[in-house]
């Protein structure tokens, strides 16, 4: 008969797996909205003056100066 | 002392991982919303990512292209029928390459743009729209007046242009961009100019 050499792996480390696992896919999703969401906000706000050109004068006037995370660029 | 250190860094780290506000913070769901909420600051703050053009020539140059939708000139100013609308920037340009780039591919009845940076005024041929950043107004040798008889839309950005009675200037109210026209100037220069650019125009005191 042979005997098999099981292996008894510690419930802190079946702990410390799930966590990672855990951590893992929190900061694949974390980097996939990284750089996701702003190349999505890029695309709806204009960064250049021919973006802005393609908008009406009423939109046009409606445009700050000041960018929209307030600082001044 | 390096011992002490890093025990105390140690017993930190501990106090941390073990603090309420840490073990929320780690949940997926709440970390993946920070990063959320944060990801656009930290790439607008990126190196590189600032206009080398301020947002506010950026939408002056917007406006440069939308005047000339709303301005008639009188055909004899340009040599055919599809002579290009010329465009000059006077002094230094506040622009950078934003204003090529707004005109490039464009036109307005027919016609092309073709956009010049000029020292000064005497200096060029007689453009169709004249641009004169502030402090630019002493390159002007001689009288708005004059430019105006040659059929030239001027556009400033200062009080010093409003005196010298130039047909648009820019001014920033609410932190917009908003502009007055001078009826007077634009009729001097034989210009017709839009009701819808005129009802948007401010008035002046």
């Amino acid at each position: 008969m042979t005997e098999h050499n099981h292996a008894v792996i510690p419930s802190k480390t079946k702990v410390s797996t799930s966590r990672f696992l855990r951590a893992s896919g929190s900061l694949v999703s974390g980097m996939l909205i990284l750089f996701t969401v702003p190349a999505a906000t890029q695309a709806l706000t204009p960064t250049s003056a021919r973006d802005f050109a393609d908008l009406s004068l009423e939109e046009l006037m409606m445009e700050t100066v000041t960018s929209v995370y307030g600082k001044m660029v | 002392m390096l011992l002490s250190v890093s025990a105390f860094i140690e017993m930190i780290v501990k106090n941390t991982r073990r603090s309420p506000a840490f073990r929320f913070a780690s949940r997926p769901a709440v970390s993946g919303l920070l990063l959320f909420m944060l990801a656009p600051l930290i790439v607008t703050n990126l190196p590189g990512s600032t206009p080398a053009v301020s947002r506010e020539y950026q939408i002056k140059a917007a406006f440069l292209y939308n005047f000339t939708r709303f301005v008639e000139w009188v055909p004899e100013y340009f040599e055919t029928e599809d002579s290009p609308i010329l465009i000059h920037v006077l002094g230094t340009n506040p622009f950078g390459d934003e204003l090529r780039d707004s005109f490039a591919g464009r036109e307005v009845s027919g016609r092309g743009f073709k956009v010049e940076f000029v020292p000064t005024f005497t200096d060029s041929r007689t453009p169709h729209l004249l641009f004169v950043p502030a402090g630019a107004e002493l390159l002007i040798d001689g009288d708005l007046n004059e430019i105006h008889q040659q059929g030239v839309l001027t556009v400033g950005e200062s009080e010093a242009f409003v005196r010298m009675g130039g047909v648009i200037t820019f001014t920033l109210h609410a932190d917009r961009v908003r502009f007055f026209v001078n009826r007077d100037s634009a009729r001097d220069a034989n210009l017709t100019i839009s009701t819808q650019l005129l009802q948007l125009a401010l008035t002046p005191r």
